[in-house]
């Protein structure tokens, strides 16, 4: 919306001056600090949450405090990512740093044989989400310590954990970035770009359940991509999609469509065992199945999109929505707690 | 003795026993009785006692910070460090952001510091603001939430002590020609005025929301998304759709409603927002 086009500038100005107003005083129906501040948080029930903004529509004196709210929080999380800036990201190192990497490459392209194959494109590899019909490029368990191979690392868009996870549209855009890298900038970027990915895998609801065993992770970066959900064995393989599909590969190779019972689309799972799977996706869908075969649909603490979970069994989930809060359960989503 | 009723801890005791576990309050040598009370003051607080959502509502509490809370109003010197450890510095940085301003964010802080430790003693107790304070959010919002009340309430009184910004300037010059056209100006000033008025309150709640934060209280579209819960590129989309439906709806009454041409139109907004200083918020009675 911003930078003003010219055909609205005026309408504009004048929306600017007649929105300029001073604060009442506050009114019976004037929520109090923790009121707002539950509003702020997501704490409260959609039904009031609802009837609230009808007033705070309406209303100055609630809108500055809301207003002030998100300024304090804004300004935390840019202090926060400035002091934790890495040296290789900050720029008095970083465009030395980058000029020498590319002076190097360009000598050993210069001196690399004609007849020698170029390396593939790691970033590319990492980027891309499709699920093959017969060999799936399987994203590694978020769960894994160890460094992730970068043709099999997740997605940045499930494993974002907080305190601002990129959307779906933001991940398409790295992703078209990431296919239009030439080969040798993948080469140079492609260790930093798993790297990345990894600390980024590093959420705090799912390092709690990282060391569980069997762990899974899927993830999905586009509407119209495919998400494989694997077991720690790996001996079978979940798709998942558009429109709630669920597909279930098992290990002869043989494929057959699951009935998830919603037609929601379907963004990412965890699988911590062979019968165990749970699956999110949009407007606050929550799957699960205990037997790898039928799946039942559990009540969710939000109707936001859901974009990454992680489970240990079929009881300890956390699931983490589109706004970056993280709800957690222990009893197999009869109860959920923010994080 | 517990404040709360026992047919509400009995009633509530399997959410109350997740509150406890959660809550840690083992931590600072708390006891259920004290977590209990506290749910028991929150649903109170929140008018949810007579609902069927204390389940949900118990649940919801922030556990850690209610607990934390509890603690420091009752003097423990190792939660009141704690709190000082982990809180002073954010609620300083939340006051200088609030403020915007270096000193008077001090004075924010200074003022809301104080208070949660508790100047005033009665009956050999320290009374804290903590008490209003019943896990519905976590600790650090609502204490952002009580500087951003204690700040607009000093832009209320500042607005009060220093005259608006805003009045009506008397063009200069005495002829009639001139008379006339000052008349029709604020004529036309007024019409656009009542079809701006129109169209913001035929919109929805969260569309005014929006609207009110990107042009009257002029925040970023990331904080709008931060207090709206949205990607910054649906503000962005979303306040674009809402000021093409404003415009339509406003030209739609100026031309269908008042017979004016597009060229007068035009010269609703010029006039609006030209450089006469007219106070275009008393052409809109109700927009508060």
């Amino acid at each position: 919306m911003t930078p003003v086009d010219r055909d609205n500038e005026p309408l504009d100005t004048v929306l600017r001056r007649a929105m300029r107003a001073h604060p009442g005083p506050a009114t019976p129906e004037c929520a109090d600090a923790e009121t707002l501040a539950a509003y702020s948080d997501r704490s409260l029930a959609a039904a009031e949450r609802e009837r609230l903004e009808t007033h705070f529509a309406d209303c100055m004196r609630c809108q500055l405090v809301l207003a002030g709210i998100a300024r304090a929080d804004e300004s935390a999380r840019d202090a926060r990512a400035a002091s934790g800036i890495p040296w290789y990201r900050r720029w008095r190192i970083a465009i030395p740093a980058l000029a020498a990497v590319a002076a190097i490459l360009v000598f050993i392209a210069i001196r690399r044989p004609a007849n020698e194959e170029p390396q593939s494109n790691e970033v590319v590899a990492m980027a891309k989400r499709e699920a093959p019909a017969v060999e799936p490029a399987a994203p590694e368990p978020a769960a894994a310590p160890e460094m992730p191979e970068a043709a099999s690392a997740p997605a940045p868009a499930a494993l974002a954990p907080a305190p601002a996870p990129p959307a779906s549209n933001e991940i398409a855009m790295n992703e078209t970035k990431a296919q239009a890298a030439a080969a040798p900038r993948a080469q140079a970027m492609g260790a930093f770009s798993s790297q990345t990915l990894h600390r980024q895998a590093t959420a705090p609801a799912m390092s709690a359940l990282a060391g569980a065993p069997g762990a899974g992770a899927g993830a999905a970066i586009g509407g119209e991509v495919r998400v494989t959900i694997f077991p720690p064995d790996r001996s079978v393989m979940w798709i998942i999609g558009k429109n709630g599909m669920v597909q279930r590969r098992d290990a002869d190779g043989t494929m057959r469509v699951q009935q998830s019972g919603v037609s929601t689309d379907l963004v990412a799972g965890a699988s911590p065992s062979v019968s165990v799977c749970w699956i999110v996706g949009r407007s606050g869908t929550i799957l699960r199945t205990t037997d790898g075969e039928h799946w039942e649909v559990i009540g969710a603490p939000t109707t936001e999109n859901l974009t990454a979970v992680s489970a240990s069994s079929a009881h300890d989930v956390a699931i983490t929505t589109a706004g970056g809060r993280i709800f957690a359960t222990s009893d197999g989503g009869a109860t959920w707690h923010q994080q | 003795m517990s404040e709360a009723p026992p047919e509400f801890v009995a009633q509530y005791a399997p959410a109350l026993a997740r509150l406890c576990k959660r809550a840690g309050g083992a931590r600072w040598n708390l006891g259920d009785e004290s977590l209990r009370d506290a749910a028991y003051r929150g649903a109170r607080a929140a008018g949810v006692l007579d609902g069927a959502s204390v389940d949900s509502f118990i649940d919801a509490i922030h556990a850690e910070d209610l607990s934390l809370a509890i603690a420091c109003q009752a003097g423990g010197s190792a939660p009141w460090e704690h709190f000082i450890t982990s809180f002073r510095p954010q609620l300083y940085a939340a006051a200088r952001a609030i403020a915007g301003d270096e000193a008077r964010g001090r004075e924010l802080a200074d003022s809301l510091w104080a208070e949660m430790y508790g100047m005033e003693v009665r009956d050999g107790r320290r009374r804290s603001i903590l008490s209003y304070f019943h896990g519905r959010s976590s600790i650090l919002t609502w204490m952002r939430a009580v500087l951003a009340q204690r700040h607009v309430d000093y832009i209320r009184a500042q607005s009060r002590i220093a005259p608006l910004d805003d009045h009506l300037e008397q063009p200069t010059g005495t002829s009639d020609d001139h008379d006339e056209e000052s008349g029709e100006r604020a004529r036309y000033v007024a019409m656009l005025g009542k079809a701006l008025d129109a169209a913001l309150k035929a919109l929805e709640p969260r569309d005014r929301m929006r609207m009110a934060y990107y042009y009257r209280h002029t925040l970023s579209l990331k904080e709008i998304g931060r207090v709206m819960n949205e990607h910054e590129s649906t503000v962005s989309r979303r306040l674009a759709r809402t000021r093409d439906y404003l415009k339509r709806e406003i030209e739609r009454t100026l031309h269908d409603g008042y017979r004016l041409s597009q060229d007068q139109i035009r010269l609703c907004y010029d006039w609006a927002a030209g450089d006469l200083q007219i106070d275009l918020s008393r052409a809109l009675p109700d927009v508060k």
